[in-house]
């Protein structure tokens, strides 16, 4: 958590349909809200935005700078993109406090081959991709490593409470919680299941086929 | 082929295709995808024959998710019918897609061998679309 990250941001009068004109000139409207704070609305240019969010992702604070207040440290909390082109539309940061733990969402990472996958004894199931920890903002890690090579027949697994976690991390998904497991490949068959020419069953309150033809 | 189990009404207006799709246009389960760019009523036949393409290609290996359902009632009237006596039978079933709506997702497998079963699957839909990666949410990083 050495690296920090710096963002200059503009206060934002437009608001609602109106921030269309904002992407239009390069801006991206975001929201800075905390428990502490009441939400404001800011505005930061695209390019600067897209590549702090790529570099600190959502584990790493990130320091925004608006003219005639004072810094404020942030944590990226939600971005929503262009379901087509990955635009970067608005992106939610939530203010905090270092001295108030945080809950935050971090990436699992993968690390080597599980043995039973490269055997051909099985497939990689993954049951989780992130995991939800609560530590405070000098203590966030930024993923969590997951060692694939542990898992040598079908059925072995790997659960929550296997993971090495830092003490300072506290884990808020439940330690039962699958993580990865190697299953039996099931057959992907070519045919379908279901029955060709099957009719669905009607529930009681349409028209019946006699009312219909009526 | 994919339809509804039970169906609270057997037929339904058509409606439209607007705008773009508001969910099911990421990559969730796998990691790789084929995301749609144009608007459609995807038959559960194209949807089938997409399916068996991929399954074909990849054999017995990886896995295979198709994120979209038919469950909209696609009706036609009888050939040579005089018009009015009500709305015809129900012929197929269509799932609506809208652009940026993620149709198949595949795990599992190499990058080049997905790319490949994904083509394959995409030459049988009538539709343009693209081949996309698990990103995370919030740094846009491809995960794969």
């Amino acid at each position: 958590m050495s690296d920090s990250y710096t963002l200059e941001a503009q206060a934002r009068t437009v608001i609602g349909k109106k921030v269309s004109q904002l992407r239009r000139s390069g801006l991206v409207p975001v929201v800075v809200y905390g428990s502490k704070s009441d939400p404001v609305n800011l505005q930061i240019p695209y390019r600067a935005l897209q590549v702090t969010l790529l570099k600190a992702g959502g584990t790493h604070l990130i320091n925004i700078n608006v003219e005639g207040s004072k810094p404020q440290s942030v944590l990226a909390r939600s971005v929503q993109r262009h379901p087509i082109k990955g635009e970067i539309l608005h992106v939610d940061f939530l203010a905090v406090d270092a001295s108030t733990k945080i809950a935050t969402v971090v990436p699992l990472h993968f690390v080597g081959e599980a043995p039973a996958e490269k055997a051909r004894l099985g497939v990689l199931l993954n049951g989780l991709q992130t995991l939800d920890v609560e530590a405070l903002p000098a203590d966030l890690i930024d993923s969590v490593d997951v060692d694939l090579s542990v898992l040598k027949a079908v059925g072995d697994s790997i659960h929550v409470r296997d993971l090495k976690i830092s003490d300072k991390v506290t884990v808020l998904t439940g330690a039962d919680e699958m993580v990865v497991r190697i299953i039996v490949q099931e057959e992907q068959t070519e045919t379908s299941d279901a029955p060709v020419s099957a009719e669905p069953e009607v529930l009681k309150k349409g028209k019946t086929d006699e009312e219909d033809a009526e | 082929m994919l339809m509804p189990k039970r169906v609270k009404y057997r037929k339904q207006q058509r409606g439209r295709m607007r705008g773009t799709s508001l969910r099911g246009s990421t990559v969730a389960f796998g990691e790789f995808g084929l995301q749609a760019l144009e608007p459609i009523w995807l038959t559960s036949r194209q949807i089938e024959a997409a399916r068996r393409t991929m399954v074909r290609y990849i054999k017995r290996r990886g896995k295979v998710w198709i994120r979209v359902f038919p469950d909209k009632p696609f009706t036609k009237r009888a050939a040579e019918t005089r018009m009015g006596t009500g709305k015809g039978p129900v012929e197929y079933w269509v799932a609506v897609v809208r652009p940026g709506r993620m149709l198949f997702e595949m795990g599992g497998i190499p990058e080049v061998e997905a790319k490949e079963a994904l083509r394959l699957a995409a030459n049988k839909l009538p539709i343009k679309t693209k081949f996309v990666k698990r990103i995370d949410p919030i740094s846009g990083q491809e995960l794969v």
